[in-house]
């Protein structure tokens, strides 16, 4: 009976003239052990965790996708393969990429050696896809809209690749055509703008100012109060002269 | 197309959006238009050249906004004129949504909008 008793005893003690910085003191030294613990934990985790290398066991295999048909087809069907001249002519080309031929052909000559572009080797030595395709699946997802995974079946691509290479290549563009085209107009240019005006009626005008709203599919939660817009659709607003 | 600022928050106005652009900025701070640049209306020359828009923006020296309740035949006829120079910026929306159908689908990300108008330009 002595012992617990003591131990009681000894233990009321310490409550008794426990003074609270010294509580206050160890509970800290305490916490900051815990938050060294786990903060180590949490590195080791982090340089543990692997990096996504593509094909690994346990993930689903890779599809055969034949990527050399993909680009054949797009030869086949654009270019002309063989000799053979191609299936569509210029005025499905312009349709189909919205673009004339040469802005194609300046776009892609631009983008190919890009690194998410260039044609790579698999880690087993096969040939990756062809730049070609890349840039024919980006170009039909801006051109008409459609889900990544929609020009699939045609250019043999899969969907991360077609939705990663449409974001890269416009971010490739507006880096490298977006000072030239999207600027001020020059004094010429200006010149020029106010004599067609003047010709009109309006001397002195150098463009009309609008706006328009683009909705925004994706919008957060959180900022809905802020794009929302006087017909109740989120959306971002656009002005050009 | 000579100015796209894309970006600002569907829930403000025209106005709200036209002073925060970087085209607004530049003509309250005489960096734009360039100087020197005069015109003539009815034999008397002005300086700064100016924009057409809507009715709601305000009246500023470098916008020319439509009387709102044309009454003369002067001032009619003052409309129809602007109507039709505004016409083709109107129509710029249209062609852009025609040429790439991405803009017809709601957007997916705030920086993309910028991108897809670029494509026009090329």
């Amino acid at each position: 009976m002595d012992g617990p008793e003591e131990e009681f005893s000894s233990t009321a003690a310490l409550l008794a003239d426990d003074d609270g910085a010294d509580v206050a003191a160890v509970v800290h030294a305490h916490v900051n052990v815990l938050m060294a613990v786990r903060r180590r934990a949490r590195a080791r985790r982090i340089a543990r965790r692997r990096q996504y290398h593509g094909s690994t066991a346990g993930r689903r295999g890779n599809k055969r996708r034949d990527f050399s048909a993909g680009v054949h087809n797009i030869l086949r069907e654009y270019f002309g393969v063989g000799g053979l001249p191609p299936i569509y002519d210029e005025r499905d080309f312009e349709t189909r990429f919205r673009a004339p031929r040469a802005v194609f052909r300046n776009v892609f000559l631009a983008v190919k050696n890009e690194p998410l572009f260039q044609q790579r080797h698999s880690a087993t030595g096969k040939l990756q896809a062809h730049p070609l395709q890349k840039v024919v699946a980006a170009l039909r997802v801006i051109a008409y809209g459609e889900a990544a995974d929609r020009a699939d079946e045609y250019v043999r691509l899969s969907r991360t690749v077609i939705s990663q290479s449409t974001k890269l290549l416009m971010e490739f563009m507006v880096r490298l055509w977006g000072p030239t085209y999207l600027r001020r107009s020059n004094q010429d240019e200006l010149n020029t703008i106010m004599e067609r005006k003047k010709e009109r009626g309006m001397p002195g005008c150098m463009g009309s100012l609008d706006c328009c709203h683009w909705e925004w599919h994706q919008c957060p939660t959180g900022m809905e109060g802020a794009y929302q817009s006087r017909k109740c659709k989120r959306g971002i607003f656009v002005e050009a002269v | 197309m000579w100015h796209l600022f894309v970006g600002d928050p569907g829930s403000l106005k025209y106005i709200n959006v036209m002073q925060q652009s970087p085209l607004y900025l530049d003509v309250t701070g005489g960096r734009w238009p360039p100087r020197g640049t005069p015109f003539t209306i009815n034999g008397r020359t002005r300086t700064p050249p100016y924009y057409i828009v809507e009715g709601i923006y305000p009246r500023y020296e470098f916008l020319m906004s439509p009387h709102p309740k044309p009454s003369t035949e002067e001032q009619t006829t003052f409309n129809r004129l602007l109507e039709a120079i505004r016409k083709d910026v109107e129509q710029l929306f249209g062609v852009l949504m025609k040429r790439f159908y991405v803009e017809l689908h709601p957007g997916r990300h705030h920086s993309v909008s910028q991108l897809v108008r670029k494509f026009k330009d090329i």
